[in-house]
């Protein structure tokens, strides 16, 4: 997107609320944003409604991009605190899933987790709970930190780390039971 | 293997997307359409509040125009009702001639013994038929003139001579009619609509009063650590001149107001070098300032802090850390500046109280005023950095006015003005605050006037 000619030029036309320049930023950006939807959301609903919500705030708030860092991701910041916002509206309190599965090797994990595509692992993400769900994303996919994590979803630090723990655990766990059977270790 | 699932994931989602179904963007589209409709109604009402001022202004004015209009006219069209001189016998009264007293006729001209001309507001033309011309000639003599009383009637030679010597029809000179006209106002000539053009600029001190329900501890303490700003204001101005000395004012002026946060101590927020660089542009700080205004929303790389971090909402989204025995400035070395602009459409009386070769005179009114900027700057030694904005500003502020001014001519039509003026918003321009701040300004204006 930040490769997209007369970037600024676009932005001032959409701020003058020119809708072929909305449609034109949109489209640039929706497929991209739209998969760090789903990666946020529990369904494709879920997921549609948040792009939906993010991009009224993007065109909303356009004035405010100042052009200093790259506009995709700023975007992508809007998009990623609107589905906190889902998140933190819909209060989940899941109880943590204890479940042990059995432990597989660092090695065997090489390499079922190179055969693995993003489809697959974006199933695996919305099978955890709303929690660690976020909690996975904002670490081990937005690089946020766990003091920055449990800021933004007022949880203890600590807590940040024990879900963020588990929900590898339980993706582990989840790549053995699905795909150990199609996968010759 | 931990870090691994993560690498993983972060690789395979990093330019992730799918195809987004269509009914996403008509949603949006339908959204922002409302959204339009908003700003377009929002629009409208402040056109609608410049058609009313304008309404209002012309209103004034040309009420005015027509109450003078009204007196003349009144007059000329009693002229053109003109009285006829009528005589069925010698004893008749000419009673509808009505002659009103005025400078150039010097008192009003009864005509007693036979003749009874009434004194009237004025005259401009007497019609006279043959007939007429015959009573006039029969019964306004100048030997009966004579016989007049001389308190009574007083008509100047020149005006009978000419009354007298008329043919059929007679209709006295525009000149003339212009001259009783103008007489009878008190004029000495119809002066032209007056219009005024002018531009001035003013360095202004601004700051703010604050009120709150009840006194508490964060308006005396936003006392003690925020101070005036010095800042500018200018614009153009018409001038509607109704009166000798008065008239009627609006125009354009654009204003800054606002005020200065100090004993702030400035941070870097490392939290920067602590997230993957590739993320680092998306974590500019959101941290929030409170002050006597609003929230300040900052978008800078720093992190401000008093002294009791009193002023630190600690509940913002996004907190960062910093090393807190490491500030980049302290509190003695850099202020924060919010800057509010706005553009106001003012309402003023201007009344000259001395109307010589140089005038005084006083101007008060009320502005309506448009937010268009606001803006937190970071101030160190000579650098002035954007830093976010203040949150919860009115859009729209009403301002009440009061200035005198000086005028001193230059040329012709033109002259300079100099002109100290204090500005009180009537509002508070934070509706949702518990303390509301009221700006005021100090500002003297200097700037030239030219009148048409």
């Amino acid at each position: 997107m930040d490769k997209l000619d007369q970037l600024p030029e676009i932005i001032k036309a959409c701020i003058k609320g020119d809708r072929i320049a909305q449609k034109k930023l949109y489209h640039n950006l929706a497929d991209k944003m739209y998969g760090v939807c789903l990666r946020y959301a529990a369904n494709e609903d879920e997921a549609k409604d948040i792009l939906q919500d993010g991009f009224i705030k993007v065109f909303l708030n356009l004035k405010q991009f100042n052009y200093k860092g790259s506009f995709e991701g700023w975007v992508r910041r809007i998009i990623v605190n609107t589905a906190l916002e889902k998140f933190r509206d819909k209060n989940y309190l899941f109880a943590v899933n204890m479940t042990q599965g059995y432990e597989t090797s660092d090695s065997e994990y090489d390499h079922i987790l190179s055969e693995l595509s993003a489809n697959d692992l974006l199933l695996l993400i919305r099978e955890l709970s709303p929690q660690y769900q976020m909690v996975f994303n904002l670490y081990a996919i937005e690089g946020y930190s766990h003091k920055e994590i449990s800021e933004i979803m007022n949880i203890k630090e600590g807590t940040s780390k024990s879900n963020l723990s588990r929900a590898r655990e339980i993706l582990k766990e989840k790549i053995n039971k699905h795909y150990s059977v199609s996968v010759n270790f | 293997m931990s870090k691994q699932i993560d690498d993983i994931f972060k690789k395979e989602f990093k330019d992730y997307s799918l195809s987004v179904p269509d009914s996403v963007w008509e949603n949006i589209e339908q959204s922002l359409n409302q959204n339009k409709k908003q700003s377009v109604f929002s629009m409208y009402k402040l056109l609608a509040a410049a058609s009313i001022l304008i309404v209002a202004v012309l209103t004034l004015f040309f009420t005015f125009q027509n109450t003078n209009r009204n007196t003349i006219s009144e007059k000329i069209v009693s002229q053109s009702t003109t009285p006829e001189l009528k005589n069925k016998n010698k004893s008749d009264q000419i009673s509808q001639n009505k002659i009103e007293p005025n400078k150039e006729i010097e008192n009003s001209s009864k005509y007693k013994n036979n003749t009874n001309i009434e004194s009237t507001k004025e005259i401009n033309h007497i019609d006279l038929t043959e007939q007429d011309q015959n009573i006039v000639e029969n019964t306004i003599r100048f030997e009966k003139i004579e016989k007049l009383s001389a308190k009574e009637v007083q008509v100047q030679s020149n005006f009978i001579a000419r009354t007298v010597k008329l043919s059929n029809p007679v209709t006295f000179p525009k000149e003339d009619k212009d001259l009783i006209a103008d007489n009878l106002t008190g004029k000495k000539t119809r002066e032209p609509v007056k219009w005024i053009i002018g531009g001035e600029f003013a360095p202004t001190y601004s700051y703010r009063y604050l009120s709150a329900a009840e006194s508490n501890l964060e308006k005396s303490y936003y006392n003690s650590v925020e101070a005036p700003i010095s800042s500018y204001s200018g614009g153009v101005n018409v001038k509607i001149v109704l009166h000798k000395r008065l008239s009627v004012q609006t125009g354009v002026y654009y204003s800054s107001m606002g005020q200065s946060i100090n004993h702030l101590n400035v941070y870097s927020n490392n939290a920067i070098d602590k997230v993957d660089p590739e993320y680092r542009k998306d974590f500019e700080n959101t941290f929030t300032l409170s002050n006597s205004i609003g929230n300040i929303k900052f978008n800078s790389m720093y992190v401000f802090v008093d002294e009791t971090n009193f002023r630190i909402d600690i509940n913002s989204e996004n907190k960062y850390f910093f090393d807190a025995t490491d500030p980049i400035f302290n509190e003695l070395e850099a202020e924060i500046s919010q800057n509010i602009e706005y553009l106001e459409i003012p309402l003023y009386l201007n009344y000259k109280f001395i109307d010589r070769k140089i005038d005084l005179n006083i101007t008060g009114g009320i502005g309506a005023n448009m937010l268009i900027s606001n803006n937190v700057y970071l101030i160190h030694g000579n650098s002035k950095e954007n830093i976010g904005e203040t949150d919860g500003v009115n859009t729209m502020n009403y301002s009440g006015t009061f200035a005198l001014g000086i005028e001193l001519p230059i040329l012709r039509n033109l002259t300079f003005n100099l002109q100290p003026a204090v500005k009180y918003y009537i509002n508070a321009i934070n509706p949702d605050s518990d303390i509301e701040s009221h700006p005021y300004s100090f500002a003297v204006y200097s700037g030239f006037n030219y009148s048409f």
